[in-house]
C-alpha cells in the first residue's frame, strides 16, 4: 500500500514537470530546456514568500493569496521569455533555439546561485507532518495532496486543449503552424499562452516536489527526469504523459526499494533510453514527428 | 597559369574552375589581405613576448578551447547534426593520455595520436544513431553517450584511488618533444599556435573538399542531398568520427596542460560552453570557431579582472562563479538576438565595409539561416 502511494505521488510529480516540457513542445516545436530553472527559481521564491506558522495563523488568506500570485506571476514570466527572447528566433535553426533555452537555464541558475548561494530550505507548507490511517497503513497527507493535484492539473489541461476555444487553437498550431495562421489564429499569442502554461506549470511542479524534498540547485536534476518522462511519452502528446510518467515511477520506485538506493537516481534515463531505442517518438507521440524534428 | 588555361581548354570548359588553386588565381593578393595577414602574424608572434605570463596562460586556454571548437564545428556547424555531448570526445582524450602515461608511460608525442583514434572510435558509436535520429533526438543520444563516458571515467578514477591510493585527480607530468621540455605558458604557446594551426588549415581544406560540401548539402537538405547523390550515410558518420578524433586531440592537449585530469572539468557544462562557442562565432565557419572560442573562453578571465579592477572583490568575490555563469547567458542571448551570423558575421560586414568603402554593402545572407 504504502508502496502504491509512493509510485502514485512520484508519478504525479513527474507529470506535472512533464506537461511543462509538452505544452510548450507542441505549440513552438522549441525544447524547453530552461524549465528547470524555472522550477528552481519557482521554488526559492516560493520558500520566501509564502507565510510561516506564525503568519498563516494571524492571516489564512495569506496562503492562498499568495499561491495564487505566484502562479500568475509565473505565467507572465513565461509569456514575456516568449515574446521577448523566443519569438525573434523564428525561422532559424533549431540549434540555435535550443542555445536560447539552455542561456536561460543558465541565466536562471546564475541567478538563483548568486541570490540564494544554493541554499537548502524548506516550502514553509501547512500539514507537513500529518499523516493519515488508510486501509492499515500509515500514509503522508501531502502524498494523497501530490496525487489529487496531479490528477487535477493533467484533467485541467485534458479539458482545456479538447473544449475551450484556446485549447482548439493550439491543437491547430501544433498541427500546421502555418495553415492556423491562415485561418486567423494569432500564433504570436498561443505561443506566448504556452509559455505562460508552462511556466506555471513549474511553480506546481516547484511546490509539489517542495512537499517531499527542500528547495536546492538539485531540483534542476530533479526536473530533468521529468524531462525523460516527456520524452517517453512523446515529446508531443499529453497523452502519453500519465502512462509514461506511471511507468517510470513504477521502475523507480521498485529499483529503489528492492535493488539499490543509488540506481534508482538514473531508472528514469535507462528507461528513457531504452523507449528511444524502440520507439523514438516515445509511447504516444506521433510517427511523423521524426522527420519534422 | 597558361599551362591551366590550355589544360583546361583540353578537357573541357576554359572557364571551368576544378580545384581550389584555380579559385585562388580568381582573387589575386590585394593590400588588404597581404596587411590583414601580416597584423594576425605580427600580433601571434608578438604576443609571448609583450604580454604577461597571465595573458599568454589565456591565449593558451583559448588555443585549446580552439581545437576542441573546430571538432564540434565539424559535426554541428558544417554537417548539421546536434551533438550536445563533445565534452565525452573531450573527456576521452584527457583520459586516455593521462591513462596511459599512467600504466605504459606513453609519451607526448605518441598520446596525441592515440588518444585521436580513441576519439575517432567513440565518435563512430556516438555517430550511429545519426543514422535513424535527427535533430533533437539525435542530441539527446549524444548527451547520453556523454553520461556513459562520464560514469566510466569516474569508475575508473575511483578505481584508482582506491588501488593506487593517488590523489582524486589523474596526474602527468610536463611533456617533452625531442630535446624540448614544455613546462611554461610561454613554452606552450608556440607548440599551440602549431597545433591549432594546422586544424585550421586542415578543417577549412575539408571544407572546400568534397566531403565539405557533402556535409553542407547534409545540413541544408537531407532528402535533397541524397538525390544529388551525396553517400548521406557515410557523411554523417565521418562527420562525428572527425569530430570526436579532434575533441579527444585536444582534451589530451588539454590533460599534459593542466597536468592533471578529472571528472568534474568535463560535465555538461562544458558541452554547452562549446556549442555556444560556435554559435557566438558563427555556425559552420572555420574562423567562427577560433573567434567564439577566444570571446567565451576569455570573457570570465574579462569579468575577474574587472571585478579586481573596480574594487568590487570584497562584495562580488563570494559570487563570482554565478556571476561569470549569468555574463556567460547574457552575452550568449544578445548573440542569439543581435547577431545570430555571431562574430564571423560580424567580420564579414566590416571587412566588407572597408573593401568596397565609399560604396555600401549589403549583406545578402543576413536574410539566410
Amino acid at each position: 500500500m504504502t508502496l502504491l502511494i509512493d509510485i502514485l505521488s512520484l508519478a504525479a510529480t513527474y507529470a506535472v514537470m512533464a506537461s511543462g516540457f509538452v505544452v510548450v513542445y507542441r505549440t513552438s516545436r522549441v525544447l524547453n530546456l530552461a524549465q528547470p530553472g524555472f522550477v528552481l527559481l519557482a521554488g526559492y521564491l516560493a520558500v520566501d514568500l509564502l507565510p510561516d506558522a506564525a503568519g498563516r495563523s494571524a492571516n489564512p488568506w495569506v496562503l492562498p493569496f499568495a499561491v495564487v500570485s505566484l502562479l500568475l506571476g509565473g505565467a507572465a514570466v513565461g509569456g514575456l521569455v516568449y515574446w521577448a527572447l523566443i519569438r525573434p528566433l523564428a525561422g532559424q535553426s533549431r540549434i540555435s533555439l535550443i542555445m536560447m533555452t539552455l542561456a536561460m537555464l543558465f541565466l536562471l541558475q546564475a541567478l538563483t546561485q548568486y541570490i540564494w548561494s544554493g541554499a537548502n530550505s524548506f516550502i514553509p507548507l501547512p500539514g507537513n507532518q500529518t499523516a493519515l490511517e488508510l486501509l492499515g497503513s500509515r500514509v503522508r497527507l501531502f502524498d494523497l495532496v501530490a496525487i489529487g493535484l496531479g490528477a487535477l492539473v493533467l484533467g485541467l489541461i485534458g479539458v482545456l486543449y479538447s473544449r475551450s476555444r484556446f485549447g482548439i487553437h493550439m491543437r491547430a498550431v501544433a498541427e500546421n503552424p502555418a495553415l492556423a495562421s491562415r485561418r486567423g489564429i494569432d500564433i504570436d499569442r498561443v505561443g506566448a499562452m504556452s509559455w505562460a502554461l508552462a511556466t506555471s506549470l513549474a511553480v506546481v511542479s516547484a511546490l509539489l516536489t517542495g512537499m517531499q524534498s527542500p528547495v536546492s540547485p538539485l531540483l534542476i536534476g530533479a526536473t530533468l527526469k521529468g524531462f525523460s518522462v516527456a520524452l517517453v511519452g512523446g515529446l508531443d502528446s499529453l497523452a502519453g504523459i500519465a502512462p509514461a510518467a506511471l511507468l517510470i515511477a513504477l521502475m523507480e520506485v521498485l529499483v529503489i526499494q528492492f535493488v539499490d538506493q543509488q540506481l534508482g537516481q538514473t531508472v528514469p534515463f535507462v528507461v528513457m533510453l531504452a523507449v528511444l531505442m524502440l520507439r523514438p517518438w516515445g509511447l504516444r507521440g506521433t510517427v511523423e514527428e521524426l522527420d519534422r524534428v | 597559369m597558361s599551362d591551366g588555361i590550355l589544360h583546361r581548354a583540353r578537357y573541357g570548359t576554359p572557364y571551368l574552375l576544378r580545384d581550389h588553386s584555380d579559385l585562388v588565381r580568381l582573387h589575386p593578393w590585394s593590400i588588404h589581405r597581404v596587411a590583414g595577414w601580416a597584423l594576425l602574424a605580427i600580433v601571434i608572434l608578438t604576443l609571448p613576448l609583450v604580454a604577461s605570463s597571465f595573458f599568454v596562460n589565456v591565449a593558451n586556454f583559448v588555443l585549446i578551447a580552439a581545437i576542441g571548437a573546430l571538432g564540434l564545428q565539424v559535426v554541428t556547424g558544417m554537417a548539421g547534426q546536434l551533438s550536445l555531448g563533445h565534452a565525452a570526445f573531450l573527456a576521452t582524450g584527457a583520459f586516455l593520455a593521462a591513462g596511459l602515461h599512467l600504466h605504459l608511460s606513453v609519451p607526448f608525442w605518441l598520446a596525441l595520436p592515440a588518444a585521436g583514434l580513441a576519439g575517432a572510435a567513440l565518435g563512430l558509436v556516438s555517430g550511429l544513431p545519426a543514422l535513424r535520429l535527427r535533430g533533437l533526438y539525435l542530441g539527446i543520444t549524444t548527451l547520453a553517450v556523454q553520461s556513459v563516458v562520464l560514469t566510466v571515467a569516474l569508475r575508473y578514477q575511483t578505481y584508482l584511488q582506491d588501488s593506487r591510493g593517488t590523489g582524486a585527480d589523474l596526474t602527468v607530468p610536463a611533456p617533452t618533444l625531442g630535446p624540448l621540455l614544455i613546462d611554461d605558458a610561454v613554452a606552450w604557446y608556440p607548440f599551440l599556435i602549431v597545433c591549432t594551426t594546422i586544424a585550421v588549415v586542415w578543417t577549412s581544406n575539408t571544407r572546400r573538399s568534397v566531403l565539405g560540401r557533402a556535409w553542407v548539402a547534409v545540413r541544408e537538405g537531407e532528402v535533397a542531398a541524397e538525390a544529388l547523390g551525396v553517400p548521406v550515410r557515410g557523411a554523417k558518420v565521418l562527420a562525428f568520427v572527425i569530430s570526436g578524433a579532434i575533441g579527444a586531440i585536444a582534451g589530451a592537449i588539454s590533460a599534459y596542460y593542466f597536468r592533471s585530469v578529472s571528472v568534474e572539468d568535463f560535465d555538461l557544462v562544458v558541452s554547452v560552453e562549446y556549442l555556444a562557442m560556435i554559435i557566438i562565432g558563427g555556425l559552420g565557419t572555420v574562423q567562427g570557431a577560433v573567434l567564439g572560442a577566444a570571446f567565451v573562453t576569455a570573457t570570465p578571465f574579462v569579468v575577474g579582472e574587472l571585478v579586481l579592477r573596480l574594487g568590487l572583490q570584497p562584495t562580488l568575490g563570494r559570487h563570482l562563479r554565478s556571476i561569470e555563469l549569468g555574463v556567460f547567458a547574457v552575452v550568449t542571448v544578445a548573440f542569439l538576438l543581435f547577431e545570430p551570423r555571431g562574430l564571423s558575421g560580424t567580420w564579414r560586414r566590416f571587412r566588407a565595409y572597408f573593401e568596397r568603402w565609399p560604396y555600401g554593402f549589403v549583406d545578402v545572407q543576413r536574410s539566410q539561416r
